[in-house]
């Protein structure tokens, strides 16, 4: 009978132990925002096809911490920003999706973005550095895909343990896009191209 | 000697229900106590006292648990029945000064983990709240405390004295073993790893290196185990990884080349196999998701490498060690080398990471090789580093 009283009572603690060991996976749910603080610039005279991707949309990191896991999903922002940014910089975009371009389109070059890698290093005290860092490689190719650039533009925030992983995220990607912008305009082979596409 | 004094405050033991035919009560168990004051680490873990009610009598027990180092005693002790009615506290009929003295400061708590047990006081009716204070000290300042307490004989001083050379071991023990964990904490222990950035000197300054159409392209493979682990933090030998430093600076004045990551490979040349993608082996036990993405960390996380290479499941491990896993791990992707495309002038720099099977270094002649592109012409310049690996300890 004890044994009996004993189970039921440490039955809820035991499932709650469990739970809290299991730990708990929490999913960024900050919608994907366009980023508008670019630098003013001359735009290069190309038409260009930016590239959405299905591996770009699915992009995402996860930031363990005590057992919980943090999803951000990277892509959906990075697939929102890269025509933005890409208006910044060429005169002409059209958006397309896995390669593909829309009816009665054509374009002179088609810029791909990829995240190639996404992480956020944990501190090991409450105010220790807590560091977001996202790499992005873009990849502009002519329109029969030969490459003409590829750069892998690294961004990063800092921050502590209890930072929200969405801010720092964003924090990056802004880093990522205002260097990405940089690196774009002022590629020499990227402006050797245009030159060479212009009559 | 007060500062040495400490009470144990436990409260609840609520009594919720009394059987009247027999007077027996269910009660709840009371919250431990907790020490009123931090002044004397020797019996900061004590834990306390819980109270319940006794499923034979119709009276409140009180057990407590020396969960500290050090012997302990306890010089006094009482029971106070919270009166709901009166909203004010009276003393119980029963104390706890005959549990205090005969079971707990007597024999029973004098050792640490000892656990002593007793009769709080009588339950008279359901809804009965409880206030339990002790006090306990030192057991080395029992004699002092106590001037009236009886002489110990010869052997007994004898015991004592033995027991107060314990007491100062165990103290002394206790400083070092504190004053270690603070040199330990201000040193390195429970802070965030700080690791170097990658410096490179000029791609000619490398004893393998090649120029060709103006891109100087020079390599050191990595296989001295102290500069791995200064770079590196963790012995990337020991995991199955070789280190291979690539520098490649364009000294043309108008040509741009692209180093794409895929067109870099180290082939072993004895087996002729090639690896383009190295640190993804390393991170391979996800699957195909990565082979195809060619990503590290997309859809991943942080975990895989750091599983992967550090060996430790960040979920699983102290707070320090998730943390030193996972600035290793962003200091290997960080320092790894990314395609690029070098303009005039610019300079690319970073690791390519062989994986090796574990336990079998590489050894013998391998080439890296990489193909690089120039877009204007769309020629493709190909170089060849053939590297006699010898792993050092």
């Amino acid at each position: 009978m004890s044994n009996n009283k004993s189970y039921r009572r440490f039955a809820p603690i035991s499932a709650l132990l469990l739970l809290l060991m299991a730990g708990c996976t929490h999913m960024t749910k900050q919608a994907p925002r366009a980023f508008t603080g670019y630098m003013v610039q001359q735009k290069l005279p190309l038409k260009v096809g930016v590239n959405i991707t299905g591996e770009l949309l699915k992009a995402k990191g996860e930031y363990h911490l005590q057992g919980d896991v943090w999803i951000t999903p990277i892509g959906g922002s990075m697939a929102t920003n890269a025509p933005v940014l890409a208006r910044q910089v060429f005169a002409d975009v059209v958006e397309m999706s896995n390669g593909r371009l829309p009816a009665n389109q054509s374009v002179a070059a088609i810029l791909t973005p990829r995240v190639a890698y996404i992480t956020r290093t944990v501190a090991a005290t409450r105010g220790g550095e807590s560091i977001m860092d996202i790499k992005v490689e873009w990849t502009l190719a002519d329109s029969k895909g030969n490459t003409i650039w590829v750069n892998t533009i690294d961004g990063r925030s800092i921050g502590t343990r209890g930072s929200l992983t969405e801010d720092l995220a964003w924090e990056a990607l802004e880093n990522v896009l205002l260097k990405s912008q940089t690196a774009i305009s002022s590629a020499q082979a990227i402006r050797h191209f245009v030159q060479r596409q212009s009559p | 000697m007060k500062n040495l004094v400490h009470k144990i405050a436990s409260s609840g033991g609520t009594v919720s229900r009394l059987n009247r035919a027999t007077g027996l009560g269910c009660g709840r168990l009371g919250n431990f106590g907790r020490l009123a004051g931090p002044e004397n680490r020797a019996v900061r873990h004590l834990g306390g006292c819980v109270s319940g009610v006794s499923p034979t009598r119709p009276t409140m027990l009180i057990s407590c648990n020396n969960s500290g180092r050090f012997p302990l005693y306890g010089v006094d002790g009482n029971v106070r029945r919270m009166e709901r009615n009166m909203n004010a506290m009276i003393r119980a009929r029963s104390t706890m000064r005959q549990v205090t003295l005969a079971a707990l400061g007597g024999r029973s708590l004098r050792l640490p983990g000892a656990t002593a047990a007793g009769i709080g006081c009588q339950i008279t009716g359901p809804g009965e709240l409880f206030h339990h204070t002790l006090e306990f000290r030192p057991y080395s300042q029992q004699k002092a405390e106590h001037n009236h307490a009886p002489q110990p004989s010869d052997q007994s001083s004898t015991r004592n004295q033995a027991h107060r050379q314990a007491i100062m071991k165990s103290k002394t023990i206790l400083l070092s073993t504190t004053t270690s964990t603070m040199l330990l904490f201000f040193a390195s222990g429970c802070s965030t790893m700080k690791v170097p950035p990658l410096t490179t000197g000029s791609a000619g300054s490398y004893a393998q290196h090649e120029q060709k159409d103006g891109l100087v392209v020079g390599i050191q493979p990595m296989t001295d185990k102290r500069e791995i682990n200064d770079m590196f933090k963790v012995d990337l030998l020991d995991k199955g990884v070789l280190p291979v430093l690539i520098v490649a600076e364009n000294q043309s004045a108008s040509a741009s080349f692209i180093m794409a990551r895929d067109k870099i490979s180290i082939q072993n040349e004895a087996t002729g196999t090639a690896s383009s993608s190295q640190r993804g082996k390393v991170t391979s036990g996800t699957g195909q998701a990565l082979e195809t993405t060619g990503v590290i960390m997309v859809g991943l996380g942080p975990l895989s490498l750091a599983t992967a290479v550090v060996g430790l499941p960040l979920a699983s491990v102290g707070m320090q060690k998730a943390s030193s896993a996972s600035v290793i791990e962003f200091n290997l992707a960080d320092k790894e080398f990314y395609s690029s495309t070098l303009g005039p002038g610019a300079k690319a720099q970073g690791f390519l990471y062989y994986q090796f099977p574990k336990g079998s270094p590489p050894s013998g002649i391998f080439h890296v090789v990489a193909e690089i592109k120039n877009p204007a012409s769309g020629e493709t310049t190909a170089f060849d580093f053939p590297v006699n690996i010898t792993p050092s300890h």
